[in-house]
């Protein structure tokens, strides 16, 4: 009988009491690392399935450390798993993080329990999206700007998008956690595949904005 | 899923609730409910007025020949039995005609059998005291006239048998009374008419009666009913306009939040000033200037940013509301969400709004992950029942509460395609 490894974590963020803090909160995860800058994780290499990331790294004492998309796309060429934790909330900056390659968004308000459940499941490579950004998702489906969705994958975002859990959704939907889980992951693999490969600009077009409007927070 | 009329919490097995409000209609009011300015009542009066009206106008076309009877008395063939019947009948017009007047209702059933018992006997005893000659066509023969009267005054009688049976009494005491006048056919024809003018007349009149007098009892029943909605809305009203002020004073006490939470502060100000316009009968003065579908949720939500709120208006940006729904909505969803903060124990919120892919109709969602109810076991409170299922059921506004224990609940707000919201 085979068991399945315990996910391996690697925390990045420039406070030194989140860093110290994190791993003690959540002694259930196994965290092999952490580190102040996405350089000091580069160069050490960790042995980490996920790597959680703080958005904001510069600071006075690190002012040209990497951060934002940049380090998000550093991280993933780094054959890493990435999973946000952030007090950012601009949904078009979070959105932007996907387009870079994180799997995941969580937000520092989120509760203990629900950042562990976040967490795991980006090791498990489920993404993690709020119903912000799915929102966003439902916009860029409805104007037709995402075509490949097939109605069962468009019924699961939008009760996403309405914040319904597994739970919630397979006593709607008539359809078991797992196979609602399976076209979520599919769903959102789509949607990261056309938030990379989509230019700025027609993400704007798509999303009524102005144009330039993302060109400052869009992975270049 | 279970569609609900009514207000009483049934639901389902799958925990989820659509309310129907339009049922909401006053209780049926019952017979013994008093009515101030009572139109049956009226309607009585006017026919007793009717019925005594009938026996004075009676009196009056008797009395020349009463006069010119009394004199020739001595010279009939019974003096007694014609004086006492001219006085019995004299008698028996001013006493019922008194008291009608006075109890300012027709005769009463039994009054009314005396009545007819009496014209019966008038008509019988007038084979002995009223010359053949006389009984049709003078007024020295009063008993038609008499049994025309009386016939018309039976409007108390509500059986429509015994009616009938006294009818038909009179009209046989009147064939019977009149059968010696008849030698030819000029004589039959005559008696026939006689007799007609007693069967149609007298239905006529009680059909009329009867008629004006369920005409007032409907317009009291339908004046009751009017009160009981005026009262019915004026309760809702009031619901209405303290049901969110008081949660909001619930919270303020509980929370010692009135002096750190700015929004806290501002709903109880919208609040307040909701209660202080209804209690001064002025209309609510508008929250926000929004009539946006997106600008009322993502202005509502704003106001709950103690709560971990998740607002995903992009889809309803092209929803205008009217100024009404608008404000009636952004209501109804503080009023949801003075819920979540109070009962849920949230760990996440969800508000979203949506337009329908036709663009017809829309769709508000408010989803918490808190620890849920049993739709089926618990019964609406005030807010859910008025502020929201009742009061957006106003602008076809259909309300569905879904939830499930220690995962959550989801109201789903619908506004279906087509409707038109004057």
């Amino acid at each position: 009988m085979t068991t399945t490894p315990e996910p391996r974590f690697s925390h990045v963020d420039d406070a030194t009491a989140m860093r110290a803090s994190l791993s003690l909160l959540l002694p259930a995860l196994t965290f092999v690392s952490s580190h102040g800058s996405v350089e000091d994780l580069l160069a050490s290499s960790p042995e980490a399935d996920v790597v959680i990331l703080d958005l904001h790294l510069a600071n006075t004492g690190q002012p040209d450390a990497s951060q934002g998309t940049a380090a998000i796309r550093r991280i993933v060429e780094a054959g890493y798993r990435v999973c946000i934790y952030s007090q950012e909330e601009r949904r078009f900056v979070l959105a932007a993080c996907l387009a870079a390659g994180a799997t995941g968004v969580v937000s520092k308000a989120a509760s203990l329990a629900e950042a562990e459940a976040a967490f795991r499941a980006v090791a498990a490579d489920e993404p993690v999206i709020p119903p912000g950004i799915t929102g966003l998702i439902e916009v860029l489906v409805r104007r037709r700007s995402i075509t490949v969705l097939s109605p069962r994958q468009r019924e699961v975002l939008a009760h996403r998008a309405r914040g319904l859990t597994y739970a919630e959704m397979s006593r709607t939907m008539y359809l078991s956690e797992s196979t609602l889980r399976g076209y979520w992951m599919e769903l959102a693999q789509l949607v990261s595949e056309y938030l990379r490969e989509t230019s700025p600009g027609d993400i704007e077009h798509a999303l009524g904005l102005r144009p330039g409007d993302l060109l400052d927070l869009w992975p270049g | 899923m279970t569609r609900l009329r009514g207000f009483v919490g049934v639901g389902h097995a799958s925990g989820a609730w659509i309310l129907d409000p339009c049922s909401a209609i006053p209780p049926p009011i019952s017979d013994n409910a008093q009515v101030p300015h009572s139109t049956r009542a009226a309607a009585v009066r006017l026919v007793a007025f009717f019925v005594a009206g009938m026996r004075l106008a009676t009196l009056a076309q008797m009395a020349p020949s009463l006069l010119a009877a009394m004199p020739a008395l001595p010279r009939v063939d019974h003096p007694w039995l014609t004086g006492a019947s001219w006085i019995l009948a004299t008698v028996m017009l001013v006493a019922v005609a008194a008291l009608t007047v006075v109890t300012r209702r027709p005769p009463a059933v039994p009054y009314a059998v005396l009545d007819v018992a009496v014209a019966v006997a008038l008509l019988v005893v007038g084979l002995w005291t009223v010359p053949v000659e006389l009984r049709t066509g003078t007024w020295v023969g009063f008993q038609l006239g008499y049994a025309l009267c009386v016939s018309c005054g039976l409007s108390a009688v509500r059986s429509r048998w015994l009616w009938m049976f006294l009818l038909a009494s009179l009209a046989i005491a009147e064939v019977v009374y009149i059968a010696p006048t008849v030698s030819d056919l000029t004589d039959l024809t005559l008696a026939v008419s006689t007799c007609l003018t007693l069967l149609v007349l007298g239905p006529l009149a009680w059909f009329g009666c009867q008629t004006i007098v369920r005409i007032g009892t409907e317009a009291d029943e339908a004046r009751r009913y009017a009160a009981a909605a005026a009262k019915a809305e004026e309760e809702r009203r009031a619901r209405l306009a303290i049901h969110n002020g008081t949660a909001m004073m619930r919270l303020l006490v509980e929370t010692d939040a009135a002096d750190g939470n700015g929004a806290l502060r501002s709903q109880a100000e919208v609040e307040l000033n909701r209660m202080r316009a209804y209690l001064s009968g002025q209309t609510p003065p508008p929250v926000g200037d929004a009539t946006n579908l997106a600008a009322v949720v993502t202005a509502v939500g704003a106001e709950f940013d103690d709560l971990p709120i998740t607002v995903v208006a992009d889809l309803a940006q092209d929803v205008s509301l009217t100024r009404d729904l608008a404000d009636d909505l952004a209501a109804a969803l503080r009023s949801l969400l003075l819920n979540v903060r109070q009962h849920a124990q949230a760990g996440r919120v969800v508000l979203h709004a949506a337009e329908d892919e036709d663009g017809a109709g829309w769709e508000v969602t408010l989803h918490d992950d808190g620890i849920g109810f049993d739709t089926a076991a618990t019964e609406l409170g005030v807010g859910l029942r008025e502020v929201v299922v009742e009061q957006l059921a106003r602008s076809s506004v259909e309300v569905r509460i879904s939830s499930i224990r220690d995962l959550g609940t989801t109201v789903t707000l619908t506004q279906a395609s087509g409707v038109e919201v004057s």
